[in-house]
């Protein structure tokens, strides 16, 4: 392989020895890679109106590469097995290439779609790690009947093949820990936009790269998220990957701006960086993207009309694409909301106080700082759904839950909320009829995940010095200043199993603890009070896994640093109903504050909540309406993503 | 007339005029029979199939006789005319000769397992029987060009996915095309079982029904009208809407041309782009469905210019050939290669194809109208078909409001359930759950040992949920054709009566 990079010691031709390297005069390590790429996708070339914002420049953080591209978290094959070949992989270091911001956009050339995978699939995995403030990971290698040695195996790179399907289709591979991206003719359908027969490529659409690529962070953040447990676990896997495709839009400054003076500032009209898939959704004869947050063309008027929040929409909204659509319509409710809220004094100062412009176009300027302040909201906005994340629960999530991980999230990192982002999220989430199902109220301070109770077996004041002796003997500290210091993915991850494995051992070691840690969870960690369908070992005591532990070091607005750790306890119950058996995973996440040595919160999914169970297993047994004919006749899918994306991509 | 001429089908009917009872087949009078009844439904217990012979008292007249649908899979033509003998023994009611009248003839959707029947027992069809009408649903009024249409595509479709099922790629077996074929059996034609083409059997029950002066293609919303005095008849599908009827987006283009059928989320650009990747060679009509022109392909042989007919190494591959070994060829990263994933699309066809055909099902409801009780006859109707109905309303002489169809499902006392109780074959809400009668009876046409066997993992018939709910509202009398079924006690008080060759349910 092109080993550009090698080392000169290992030259072996020459005898003389090496010269000195003379560090002052070295250039510096780029902090960026520019590569050339679509915006959207080459649909928006072939309009007058937008061919001239059609190509942006991807700023991808500098890492070395080799030809695929090849690098520290993805890497590119770009084998066609409907063709039966390869094509050629780039290499973005060639100097012809580096001198150009890599090579021209073009429908034609597959090395550029590699480039182009490439540059989108960077860009996103860049977002999620500055929202997280730490290394993402892939997924294990995760085997449905495998042999049990594989199990666990380290995925370094998540591999892109930008050329595997001749169908509309593309889709995360878990059991392959692959993206494989479709190209397919286009509708014959000549009153579409598109060149009718064309091929249209789903590589070469940003939004379709980012959906996926999103799909394969959250799987490697949250494994159980991909278990249908009630109508929302899967639907926020699309919705947080159509959200995470739409934020990144406002990143393209120049359509941003195109498109701000094109609505005249107001992003709640129909405009290019609400929708999604847009060549997709017109190859395929929809007359419009394949998903908008705000509203959707209407056969029957022929026009874009805008949707309105309907609070009992989600009663009825079942199918997994339409249901994720709501809540990314209150996310981008809320954004706008906070839009407004940070453009407000701009407008009136262009108006005259009136709040009101004037007809006619917008003063340039007055584009450009509106366009500012709208990247500017939309990265808060995404940084404040990625960081949620950490705050959800570990298995079975719903959107009610998702929205008290954000508040209880942004609570954490900005206790003043002075722009009102809070307020509208809640507003927004509101008007869509999302909200958890066990607050007393929608106030920010119901919101907020739980802090520990006190347990009325202890003395008074006795719980938080148990707690702390708790984390101080299990060295949390200890183990997490281990961590902090590993350079590699590997290292880390390797590193973060051995924790668990310890804090494992820890916690049945200190049975007494545990017993309050088992309150605390609402989990089954000693023998008292077990419930019946726990798995036990061979004290008798109940099996357990410690399934996960993030750190997160982050900055609080007022300037001191906030250092948490995450710890995810997993247990599995078989429960026996009406003659059926049923596995049903339960979990908790503490939130710990290392600073402070004290639990912050407990994120619940306890074993003893009755009523979860018995929902979980209602869903569980009524899927007669969900169900597709490929399951009468195929069976489980083994390529879930593959068989969700094909009608709603 | 032309049909008896055709010697061709029904192989094994040597003696036709046999009596079926003598060769191993039940009576045909269950004992312990009802000498009175309103109506009797018969479901024969032939496999995995429907086949349904309806008998309607008469006030001093003969009992009027109607057939819904007479197929099964996997079963010979011998059985099948044994089967048809005993429905021809039922109508002749013991006499040893003369015409059995079928007064109506239904046939619901063209799939094999609903029409082999009038193959393989074609003779006995031919020669025995008296045809008094045929229905069928509008969707196979060939004589209107956008029908035509539909099946024209449907066949292209059709010979498309067998073409790629016989092709070297699925030679290999990969798991992606597991089931594929077992779909296509619905549809395919086949000689092993003389079931014949399936469309043929169409197109012989079009021409008995010219015959007999009364063919009638059915739309929805038609009705009621009388079957017999005191009974009305109401059609409910196939759904004239397009997209219920298939289930996905339709262009303007298409309604412009009349399309009402392209294969659903795929279009004919897309499967010829499918196939084109199984045959052509480059350079073929085919070339143009590659996403990138020959010079940018790479394959590790090429043919020899000196030689066309043999293959060498390619010396561009070795250019890149150290980075195929270092990741796609990589041994320790073999669960990685895609290298059949793209055929799924085969899959889905067939899936889509399916889907369509069992939406153009022919959808019936009787209704007594003194008592107001219905039976429900829903072929293989899928999600769209019943999502449908919600929507239809029916012009009844005597009512001031139109009726809609749904009040019709709240009375259904007898339903068949669809799709051989397949997930999709009964909606819940819109469906099963408006049929809220007390006394409600279920009968499942289906052969779990039949379903069993089709695919790789089987055939998921009954579905454990549809069956626990229909067990729910139709307590134990929901009945499985299967003849390995035990009739619970509860469903032969509730009129059910069972042989090895039938079920009937009775309405006194």
């Amino acid at each position: 392989m092109g080993q550009r990079n090698a080392d000169p010691n290992v030259n072996v031709k020459s005898n003389n020895p090496k010269p000195p390297l003379h560090l002052p005069s070295q250039p510096q390590q780029p902090t960026h890679r520019l590569l050339r790429g679509y915006a959207f996708d080459p649909s928006l070339a072939n309009q007058l109106e937008t061919a001239l914002v059609c190509e942006i420049i991807y700023k991808v953080p500098w890492e070395d590469l080799t030809p695929g591209p090849i690098g520290e978290y993805v890497e590119v094959v770009d084998y066609d097995p409907p063709s039966a070949c390869f094509y050629a992989p780039v290499d973005l270091d060639h100097p012809a290439v580096l001198a150009q911001n890599g090579l021209a956009p073009s429908e034609g050339n597959p090395q550029f779609h590699q480039q182009m995978v490439y540059a989108v699939a960077m860009t996103t995995v860049d977002r999620f790690e500055r929202a997280l403030g730490r290394k993402t990971l892939w997924a294990d290698r995760y085997e449905r009947e495998g042999n049990p040695s594989n199990l666990n195996e380290f995925v370094q790179r998540l591999r892109i093949y930008p050329h595997a399907l001749r169908m509309a289709n593309a889709y995360y591979s878990r059991n392959k820990a692959s993206l494989l991206f479709g190209y397919f003719p286009s509708t014959e359908d000549r009153t579409s936009s598109e060149y009718p027969g064309g091929i249209v490529f789903t590589c070469l659409s940003h939004d379709v790269v980012a959906h996926e690529t999103t799909h394969a962070l959250l799987d490697g953040f949250h494994e159980h998220f991909m278990e249908a447990t009630n109508p929302d676990v899967l639907a926020f896997h699309e919705a947080f990957a159509d959200i995470v495709a739409l934020f990144q839009h406002f990143t393209f400054p120049q359509v941003l701006s195109h498109q701000i003076a094109k609505t005249r500032g107001d992003l709640g009209s129909e405009n290019l960086l609400s929708q999604l898939a847009t060549q997709f959704g017109h190859a395929r004869g929809t007359h419009g993207a394949l998903r908008d947050a705000i509203g959707k063309y209407d056969p029957a008027q022929k026009k874009w009309v805008k949707h309105t929040p309907d609070p009992t929409e989600l009663d009825t909204a079942l199918e997994v694409h339409s249901r994720g659509a709501i809540l990314v319509a209150a996310v981008f409710d809320a954004f706008l909301s906070i839009y407004q809220c940070r453009t407000r004094d701009l407008l009136r100062l262009a108006s005259g106080g009136t709040g009101v412009l004037q007809q006619g176009e917008l003063h340039p300027d007055l584009v450009q700082r509106l366009a500012r302040e709208a990247a500017k909201a939309a990265g808060h906005v995404l940084n404040i759904c990625i960081r949620a994340l950490d705050y959800c629960p570990p298995v079975d999530l719903t959107f009610g839950e998702y929205l008290r991980a954000l508040i209880t999230a942004d609570m954490d990192l900005m206790p003043e909320d002075e722009l009102g982002y809070r307020v509208a999220f809640i507003e927004a989430f509101r008007r869509r009829g999302i909200y958890p199902l066990d607050v007393r109220t929608l106030s920010e301070d119901s919101l907020r995940w739980a802090r520990p109770g006190e347990d009325p077996t202890l003395e008074p004041d006795q719980m938080e010095a148990v707690l702390k002796g708790f984390i101080e003997n299990i060295r949390l500290r200890a183990h997490v200043d281990k961590l902090r210091y590993k350079k590699s993915r590997r290292e880390i991850r390797d590193e973060t199993r051995n924790i668990r494995a310890e804090l494992h051992d820890e916690i049945l070691n200190e049975v007494e603890k545990a017993e309050i840690l088992q309150r605390l969870t609402g989990l089954a960690l000693t023998d008292i009070e077990m419930p019946e369908g726990i798995r036990v070992n061979r004290q008798g005591l109940p099996t357990f896994a410690v399934s996960a532990l993030r750190e997160a070091r982050r900055e609080r607005e007022d300037g001191r640093a906030l250092n948490q750790v995450f710890i995810t306890i997993l247990q599995k119950q078989t429960v026996e109903h009406q003659d059926q058996t049923h596995t049903i995973r339960s979990g908790s996440t503490l939130v710990l504050d290392l600073n402070e040595a004290r639990v912050t919160y407990v994120i619940r999914k306890g074993l003893r909540d009755k009523h979860r169970l018995l929902r979980t297993i209602a869903f569980k047994e009524d899927q007669t309406s969900t169900a597709s004919l490929s399951a009468t006749y195929f069976g489980e899918s083994r390529e879930p993503f593959a068989t969700l994306h094909h009608l709603g991509a | 007339m032309k049909y008896s001429k055709d010697k061709r089908k029904g192989k094994g009917t040597s003696d036709s005029n046999s009596s079926a009872a003598a060769k191993g087949l039940d009576p045909i009078v269950a004992l312990g029979s009802p000498k009175k009844f309103r109506v009797r439904v018969r479901m024969y217990r032939q496999g995995l199939g429907d086949c349904f012979l309806i008998t309607f008292h008469r006030e001093r007249k003969e009992p009027f006789q109607m057939l819904i649908d007479c197929g099964v899979l996997a079963r010979d033509a011998k059985f099948m005319t044994q089967i048809v003998q005993h429905i021809r023994d039922t109508i002749r009611d013991g006499k040893a000769s003369g015409k059995a009248r079928l007064d109506v003839v239904v046939a619901t959707h063209e799939h094999k397992d609903h029409l082999s029947g009038f193959n393989q027992a074609r003779d006995v069809f031919s020669d025995d029987f008296d045809f008094g009408a045929v229905w069928l649903g509008w969707t196979e009024n060939l004589t209107r060009p956008e029908i035509k249409k539909i099946k024209e595509t449907r066949k292209k479709a059709i010979a498309k996915l067998q073409a790629a099922l016989a092709s070297p790629v699925a030679a290999a077996g990969p798991e992606q095309l597991d089931g594929v074929s077992s779909i296509l059996g619905f549809s395919q034609d086949d000689d092993d079982t003389g079931s014949g083409k399936i469309a043929e059997a169409l197109e012989y029950l079009k021409l008995r029904g010219k015959d007999a002066g009364d063919l009638r293609y059915l739309e929805p919303g038609t009705g009621p009208f009388d079957l017999v005095d005191g009974v009305r008849v109401y059609v409910l599908g196939p759904p004239r809407d397009p997209i219920l009827l298939k289930g996905s987006e339709v262009t303007e283009q298409m309604k412009k041309e009349g399309v009402i059928y392209h294969l659903s989320r795929m279009g004919d650009a897309g499967l010829d782009a499918l196939n084109a990747a199984l045959s052509s060679a480059p350079g073929t009509d085919g070339d143009r469905y590659y996403p990138f022109s020959e010079e940018h392909r790479i394959t590790p042989q090429v043919p020899d210019p000196l030689n066309p007919a043999t293959l060498k190494n390619n010396p561009y591959f070795a250019g890149i050939q150290q980075f195929v070994s270092a990741t796609y060829d990589s041994s320790g990263q073999d669960w990685r290669r895609i290298d059949h994933d793209w055929l799924s699309a085969f899959g889905q066809l067939a899936l889509d194809l399916d889907s369509d055909t069992n939406n153009t099902s022919l959808v019936l409801a009787f209704e007594f109208e003194k008592t107001r009780e219905v039976l429900l006859f829903v072929g293989d109707a899928q999600v769209g078909n019943w999502q449908s109905w919600a929507k239809l309303e029916f012009k009844v002489p005597g009512r001031e409001k139109p009726l809609p169809a749904h009040d019709l499902l709240s009375r259904t006392v007898f339903y068949k359930v669809g799709h051989h109780c397949s997930h999709n074959g009964t909606l819940g809400v819109g469906g099963l759950e408006l049929m809220i009668r007390d006394d409600l009876v279920a009968f499942i046409p289906l052969d779990q040992a039949t379903a069993k066997k089709q695919g790789k993992k089987g055939w998921d018939m009954p579905a454990a949920p549809l069956f626990k709910a229909l067990k729910a509202q139709a307590a134990k009398r929901v009945v499985i054709s299967d003849v390995a079924e035990v009739i619970a006690p509860e469903a032969l008080k509730a009129g059910i009566l069972a042989t090895g060759t039938y079920v009937d349910y009775f309405l006194r």
